[in-house]
């Protein structure tokens, strides 16, 4: 399966969470599971192939002022 | 005519000759807001009693011959994001319901130090995630959105009550009620000016800056936040340029980038029209319209949500395991996907964000600036934040509202979004001005240059009791 086609299923969203620690009960997670889902697929498609040795942006405070 | 009708650069220009007085000035905006807040619910807090003791201190002090500058009296309306000593600070959320915060954030301190004066806290879509601010009113329409997450301060300066109010933008946040309400919205280069005291919603993607009723506002708030500051590692060591001085330079000679893909993409007929009528204002004055292609933009939306939502879920965990049913049910359901996102997910689209800003440093090589559309489309009904497309689509007002903003906070460049039409139905709409890195008084000779062209700037929503349809 390649990135693009990631879309978690609701087992995996609901271990993601008991993993987070946070509770979330079997309604909510049923209730809100397509926009769990839909969203972590958009995300997951931020994770494209091919980055080779791109560096991360971030700002770590190299200069120590 | 009231004083809070006249441009805020006739109320400074009358402060400093001293025909009128900071008090005069604040109370004819705590009147305006008495006026107009039963409408729209702009405010979370209102601080008439510190207002009229800052005013008088600033009366005394230009009466003794120590005028500030500009801002010295002028009243101000801060975004509940931001600290303010002493005054409660909630972020529109019930976690921060009894928070009173000890020291002013670096904004508004800078602020404070110009002579403003502070008439209160203004809503913010909770936590500043979301794009709809549901507490409040548009002043054009106040059954329709205001926009978000700043709207509360949109409402504040498109209905009047002042000419200033400071807004935070992580994937548009200002630009979207500047465009929504009528009002200019200025987001600053990364780095340009401090965060610190300001609740993050993402910090590799937060700035903080103002909205105004006019650009030359912008131009005189944004040099008085702007600077270094060694406690927010987000800002960068450069000078702060006059802004305003060379405001009034003209665009001739610029070459203006016209995007043929992304900001033309699922947009409503008025939006891509303002926005074409705008090129052609700025063409008549001179400048040379290049169409350019927007790169890599098949990856902009979803790098800002997966740099956005971790960092969001990071800032508000504790809460999250511990009170997570003091948030809205929107703001709880975004923190929780953050947490479910893979940390890979987070570092691949930081990396990827890498790649977004060489390729578009490539593309300003040819350009001065790019002029695009601020929004899809105007305000929806707040009591149903969709927006329907020809072909059947349904999108949420937030994800649509931060599709043409986001760019410009996945690359940090400065984005300045100023009034370009009504529609039919009379709501606003906005043109956004994107310039290269620290380029903040370029962008704002554009918009001098469309405000003293178009009649569409500067506007004051009448606040009717009807509405649009």
């Amino acid at each position: 399966m390649s990135d693009s086609e990631f879309v978690p299923s609701e087992a995996q969203v609901s271990a993601a969470f008991e993993y987070a620690g946070l509770d979330i009960s079997s309604d909510r997670l049923a209730a809100n599971y397509e926009t769990y889902a839909s969203t972590l697929a958009l995300i997951r498609k931020a994770s494209t192939p091919s980055l080779g040795e791109t560096a991360p942006a971030v700002a770590f405070k190299a200069s120590w002022d | 005519m009231e004083l809070y009708e006249l441009p805020m650069i006739e109320v400074s220009e009358k402060i400093r000759a001293k025909e009128v007085s900071p008090v005069e000035v604040t109370q004819s905006s705590l009147a305006r807001l008495e006026e107009v807040e039963p409408r729209l619910t702009a405010f979370a807090t209102i601080t008439p009693e510190l207002a009229l003791e800052q005013a008088k201190i600033a009366e005394k002090e230009i009466s003794d011959g120590n005028y500030r500058g500009p801002l010295h009296g002028i009243p101000l309306a801060v975004k509940d994001l931001y600290d303010t000593a002493g005054v409660s600070t909630t972020s529109s959320s019930a976690q921060r319901t009894d928070y009173v915060p000890d020291t002013d954030s670096v904004s508004v301190a800078k602020l404070y130090e110009a002579g403003m004066v502070l008439i209160g806290k203004t809503h913010t879509h909770e936590f500043a995630y979301g794009a709809t601010t549901p507490t409040t009113g548009n002043p054009w329409a106040p059954d329709r959105t205001p926009g978000g997450s700043s709207g509360g301060s949109g409402a504040a300066v498109a209905s009047g009550v002042v000419h200033v109010a400071l807004g935070s933008d992580t994937g548009g946040s200002i630009r979207i009620p500047a465009a929504l309400c009528g009002t200019v919205g200025l987001k600053p280069t990364f780095g340009r000016a401090s965060r610190v005291g300001v609740a993050s919603l993402s910090w590799s993607l937060d700035h903080v800056g103002p909205l105004t009723r006019n650009v030359v506002d912008s131009a005189l708030v944004m040099a008085a936040m702007s600077g270094y500051d060694r406690t927010d590692p987000g800002t960068v060591d450069v000078p702060v340029p006059d802004m305003v001085t060379g405001i009034a330079a003209g665009v001739a000679g610029k070459k203006i980038g016209i995007p043929v893909n992304y900001y033309t993409e699922q947009i409503s007929a008025e939006a891509a029209q303002a926005a074409a009528n705008a090129a052609a204002t700025l063409e008549a004055l001179g400048a040379e319209l290049v169409e350019v292609r927007i790169p890599m933009a098949e990856h902009i939306i979803s790098t800002e949500w997966a740099i956005m939502m971790p960092e969001a879920t990071a800032y508000h965990m504790d809460y999250l395991r511990n009170s997570p049913e003091k948030f809205t049910d929107e703001t709880r359901t975004l923190l929780e996907v953050g947490a479910a996102e893979l940390a890979t997910d987070y570092i691949n689209a930081l990396r990827l964000r890498t790649l977004i800003q060489a390729a578009w440093t490539e593309m300003f090589s040819s350009i001065d600036v790019l002029l695009a559309p601020t929004l899809v489309a105007a305000a929806t009904l707040r009591s149903d934040p969709f927006i329907r497309w020809g072909d059947g689509t349904v999108e949420g007002a937030t994800p649509a509202y931060v599709r043409l903003s986001a760019p410009a906070n996945v690359t940090g460049l400065p984005s300045l979004s100023v009034p370009a039409a009504f529609t039919a139905d009379g709501l606003p709409l906005g043109v956004q001005i994107i310039g290269k890195p620290f380029a903040e008084p370029e962008i704002l000779q554009f918009g001098y240059a469309l405000e003293q062209n178009t009649d569409v700037v500067g506007r004051i929503a009448p606040v009717a009791a009807k509405t649009a349809s």
